[in-house]
């Protein structure tokens, strides 16, 4: 059988390229290549964290600690390479401590069956409280060259390795995704765990894997976070938690799970920062842009959950209509 | 062993480690802590705050949901209504408080209930909203200095030395235990918790009661909001701080299972003494404030698995106890 390479781009990437039009018409400065790689690098962090939280989402979960180990990773690498640690060591201890949370979670929700948003909550203000102090509630500058250049290296064209090595990372995922069997289970225990569970997936091992999974991937996130802006502070990942189930809910993975995509997490992120990049441009207040883009995705995050329940409404209409025919 | 049976048990075991914290605080540092000023000073004056809120919260949790909105909620309605009361023109400041509160309540009732949302995505969603438009209308300007008479809310006493404070927090508790235990309104808290299903093919208007339950909710932010405008003197958007955290787990180690369905306010009492005297111990302690996140976090975890010991310990008793029975009866 011959197999059609499909890269199943989602569509999703039609409204970025649409939002991108608008604000290039919209706004003077902004149809730029400058202005475009800017957008890129600014969605980097963004996209790794919501590759996370697309993990927990596909299994129908959520993962809320991912903020706060972003902080805590950031935190400590900023530490410790003040500290004279190399800085290989920094960033192999900071994804430890990420793994280790996604391992405490995993363990709780998977094999003890707690509720995983409390679960997770507790995680999370556990992280965020360590952060605080470890860091001391400072925010902590530091330099080291390795960091630097991951942050803010460029490649001749001027386009930054952060990109890079931020596709490099997403392409793995969308390996992990679409290649493997763990992908594979995502999706069937998102779909229906009963099912999963019946046709023979060991459905706690995977939940453990994704929680593992969204800590190493959360704690990546923090380091990369740090060496853009060369410091750690204690609430730098606040704010991702909520974003990144935005970019996930916008990219097509429904709260539901079982469909959707880590491609689609990308879009939807670069959405985000293509919408906060052209407000920004447009001259609003910061304090008006968050706003803004709160209710906007406040409101899509309620669009999506009132579009998948008509879905199912209409699909059991067709069910229906299908046997009385 | 019989339902009643095993929730007074459950009770005074959350009893015994809040006796527990005490006591270890009494060991560590007795002069600072066994003190009357100390102990009416967290009683009357810190608890009422994290009681109100840890209310409405395991009112959310009894129905199976949860209700994040209410830190931010809170604080919107005390900033709206801050200039009325600013002015002395206290009815308005009232009616802008609870219809803020109550506004914000029912956005999020009905997202929960008739959307059909699930809750701390609904109430998540709602938080966002709300603190989000109160920095915007706060634009960095802060409101403060209230009339003495005002402020008389939390520092006067109305009744023998009782602060009003906690007398306002007894009035809501009172109502809120005789609601949920001796009104069928109430009681369908506890069903729509326990089976949402039932409920609904029972009879009882599940939608609206959930719906309900979350206008309380704001209609207790708005309270708490101004209770905080008037012991604060300053209307501040970033008083948020731990708030939904320290509700959560009051409401949680207090003995509120997080599926719903059981537990009653009385829980909640005991959940927020057992918060707010770790808070008290750890500042006697001179423990830093940044510790405080960490804390409640690790008492949440603590919870869950304490609440999951418990329901194995419970389960063998009852096995033992329904073989002791088999036997007897053979």
């Amino acid at each position: 059988m011959k197999r059609k390479f499909k890269l199943a781009i989602p569509g999703i990437a039609l409204f970025d390229i649409l939002l991108y039009i608008f604000f290039s018409f919209a706004t003077e400065n902004f149809f730029s290549s400058y202005n475009t790689i800017l957008i890129l690098r600014n969605s980097c962090t963004l996209v790794i964290a919501s590759l996370a939280m697309t993990m927990a989402i596909m299994v129908s979960q959520i993962d809320m600690s991912i903020g706060s180990v972003i902080s805590t990773a950031a935190v400590m690498v900023a530490l410790m390479v003040n500290k004279g640690i190399p800085v290989i060591v920094a960033i192999i201890a900071a994804v430890a401590m990420g793994a280790a949370v996604g391992a405490v979670n995993g363990i709780l929700i998977a094999k003890f069956k707690f509720d995983f948003w409390v679960v997770t909550f507790s995680t999370m203000s556990i992280m965020a409280g360590i952060a605080l102090v470890i860091s001391g509630g400072e925010t902590i500058g530091f330099q080291n060259e390795f960091l630097d250049w991951v942050g803010n290296g460029t490649l001749p064209g001027g386009i930054y390795w952060v990109i890079i090595i931020t596709a490099l990372i997403t392409a793995f995922m969308i390996w992990v995704e679409r290649k493997t069997n763990f992908g594979y289970n995502m999706f069937s225990i998102g779909g229906s765990e009963v099912v999963a569970k019946n046709s023979g997936i060991n459905v706690p091992l995977n939940r453990f894997k994704v929680y593992l999974f969204s800590g190493i991937l959360s704690a990546i996130t923090g380091v990369i976070v740090a060496s853009m802006t060369a410091a750690g502070g204690p609430t730098v990942g606040s704010e991702y938690g909520f974003n990144a189930m935005a970019a996930v809910v916008i990219g097509g993975t429904p709260f539901v799970g079982g469909k959707g995509g880590m491609l689609g997490t990308v879009f939807g992120t670069i959405l985000l920062k293509i919408l906060a990049s052209g407000l920004s441009m447009m001259g609003i207040e910061p304090t008006w842009q968050k706003a803004i883009t709160g209710v906007i995705i406040a409101s899509l995050i309620i669009i999506d959950v009132l579009n998948e329940k008509r879905k199912v409404k209409n699909g059991l209409r067709r069910v229906y209509h299908d046997v009385e025919k | 062993m019989s339902k009643s049976k095993k929730n007074v048990i459950d009770l005074l075991s959350r009893v015994l480690i809040l006796l527990i914290i005490m006591a270890v605080m009494a060991c560590l540092k007795p002069e600072a802590f066994l003190t009357a000023t100390n102990f009416s000073q967290v009683v009357f004056q810190q608890a009422p705050f994290t009681m109100l809120m840890a209310f409405g919260m395991s009112m959310a949790i009894i129905t199976g949901g949860i209700d994040i909105s209410m830190a931010s909620v809170m604080i919107l309605s005390s900033y709206l209504s801050a200039t009325s009361f600013q002015q002395g023109n206290y009815v308005l400041g009232v009616l802008i408080a609870v219809a803020v509160g109550m506004g914000f309540g029912l956005l999020s009732g009905l997202l929960v209930s008739k959307v059909n949302i699930a809750a701390f995505i609904a109430t998540y969603s709602v938080d966002f909203i709300a603190l989000g438009l109160a920095y915007v209308i706060c634009d960095g300007k802060y409101i403060y200095g209230f009339p003495d008479a005002f402020r008389g809310l939390t520092t006067g006493t109305l009744i023998g030395g009782i602060p009003n404070i906690a007398l306002v927090t007894f009035i809501v508790f009172a109502v809120l235990y005789v609601l949920t235990k001796k009104t069928r309104y109430g009681r369908g808290f506890y069903s729509i918790g326990f089976n949402p299903k039932a409920t609904k093919l029972s009879g009882i208007n599940a939608d609206w009661t959930i719906c309900s339950v979350y206008m309380m909710n704001g209609l207790l932010a708005a309270i708490t909001g101004i209770l905080f405008l008037s012991r604060l003197n300053a209307a501040d958007p970033s008083i948020k701080g731990t708030l939904t955290m320290d509700s959560i787990a009051a409401a949680l180690i207090g003995g509120i299972p997080f599926s719903g369905g059981e537990g009653s306010v009385l829980n909640t009492v005991v959940g927020a003494l057992i918060i707010v005297f770790i808070r008290n111990g750890m500042n006697i302690l001179n423990v830093p404030t940044t510790w405080s996140q960490t804390v409640v976090g690790l008492v949440i975890m603590f919870a869950l698995i304490y609440g999951a010991l418990m329901d194995k310990v419970y389960e063998a008793i009852s096995r033992k106890q329904n073989q002791k029975k088999a036997l007897a009866a053979e």
